[in-house]
């Protein structure tokens, strides 16, 4: 839409204390943020908080924000610090299941029973992965970001992030291998 | 082309490639048949992944995250901050201080102990009158 201010013309208005800026910029990125924090904690619950906490910090960090990136790269960066930073005050296996959750599901007679169980396997496997693997693979194969982009948001070099991905991709061959359609 | 490498392929899984690299690891897949096995594994592993869904309710994020800075639970943006100066001079101040006392009692510490003259008894007239 070429009415809708970029990105950094919001992050710019935050800056002066316009908090209809951060509404907009919120509405535009909450999808993208709420589900990187979904993936990265395991529990919509804890999603919402990190996604909150994120936009807070959009707003504090605005005036501080130098667009020589884009910024769906800082974004990024400020979503995975929060959920790792939220991880570790944890001291949890942040992907693990919810033992109620599990119950419910168990408890569901619908047709989405399947896709429910299918998505908690890959879900499991994930988080069987080390950490900087599971960043570089959500990044790439759910918020579809490329290669550059994820060494940026992860402080890496292109070559870092593709053997974290190949690596990922290899264990989670092995991890999934009786879910394929091969 | 030369075998892709296995990021190629994982690459060629998604939309990441531009066209012509897809053509051209396209045209390779249809001639090697270990690297389109190697594809159609990877493809496999990207789609099982698919089934990961998470749609997400947005519900009222905006506004929680407005109220919130509404009700003052988050600093306003930084440049706003007359204090922002206190910090950094409070952390200044401090070390002057602490330099200051350190070499204060640094100096107590090597000054030689003052010399003491311990009377005992009444003074020996004579004596006194000799040392004069």
């Amino acid at each position: 839409m070429a009415d809708e201010p970029a990105d950094q013309q919001l992050v710019a208005k935050i800056a002066d204390g316009d908090t209809a800026a951060l509404g907009e910029l919120v509405c535009r990125h909450q999808r993208r943020v709420l589900s990187l924090s979904y993936r990265m904690l395991g529990r919509w619950d804890q999603a919402e908080e990190a996604s909150q906490e994120v936009f807070l910090k959009v707003y504090r960090a605005a005036p501080k924000y130098r667009p020589d990136a884009l910024f769906t790269t800082w974004l990024y960066r400020i979503v995975v610090n929060q959920c790792l930073d939220m991880k570790r005050k944890a001291g949890r296996d942040p992907v693990s299941v919810d033992p109620a959750s599990v119950e419910q599901i168990s408890r569901e007679q619908d047709d989405r029973l399947e896709a429910r169980e299918r998505a908690r396997r890959v879900r499991l496997a994930v988080a069987r992965l080390p950490q900087a693997q599971q960043t570089a693979l959500l990044l790439h194969r759910f918020e579809g970001r490329p290669v550059k982009q994820i060494a940026e948001v992860m402080g890496k070099s292109g070559s870092a992030v593709e053997s974290l991905l190949v690596r990922a991709y290899a264990r989670l061959r092995e991890l999934l291998a009786d879910m394929r359609d091969d | 082309m030369d075998h892709p490498r296995d990021i190629q392929l994982i690459e060629r899984c998604g939309e990441g490639l531009p066209p012509e690299a897809r053509a051209e690891i396209d045209a390779h897949l249809a001639v090697c048949d270990d690297c389109a096995e190697r594809y159609r594994q990877t493809r496999a592993t990207w789609e099982a992944l698919g089934g990961w869904s998470a749609e997400p309710e947005f519900g009222d994020l905006a506004d929680r995250v407005c109220q919130k800075i509404a009700a003052g639970d988050s600093d306003p943006p930084p440049v706003y901050r007359l204090h922002d100066w206190v910090w950094p001079v409070t952390r200044v101040a401090a070390s002057v201080a602490a330099a200051v006392l350190l070499g204060y009692a640094a100096g107590l510490a090597v000054r030689p102990a003052p010399s003491v003259i311990v009377m005992t008894g009444e003074p020996d007239p004579q004596q006194a009158a000799a040392e004069l």
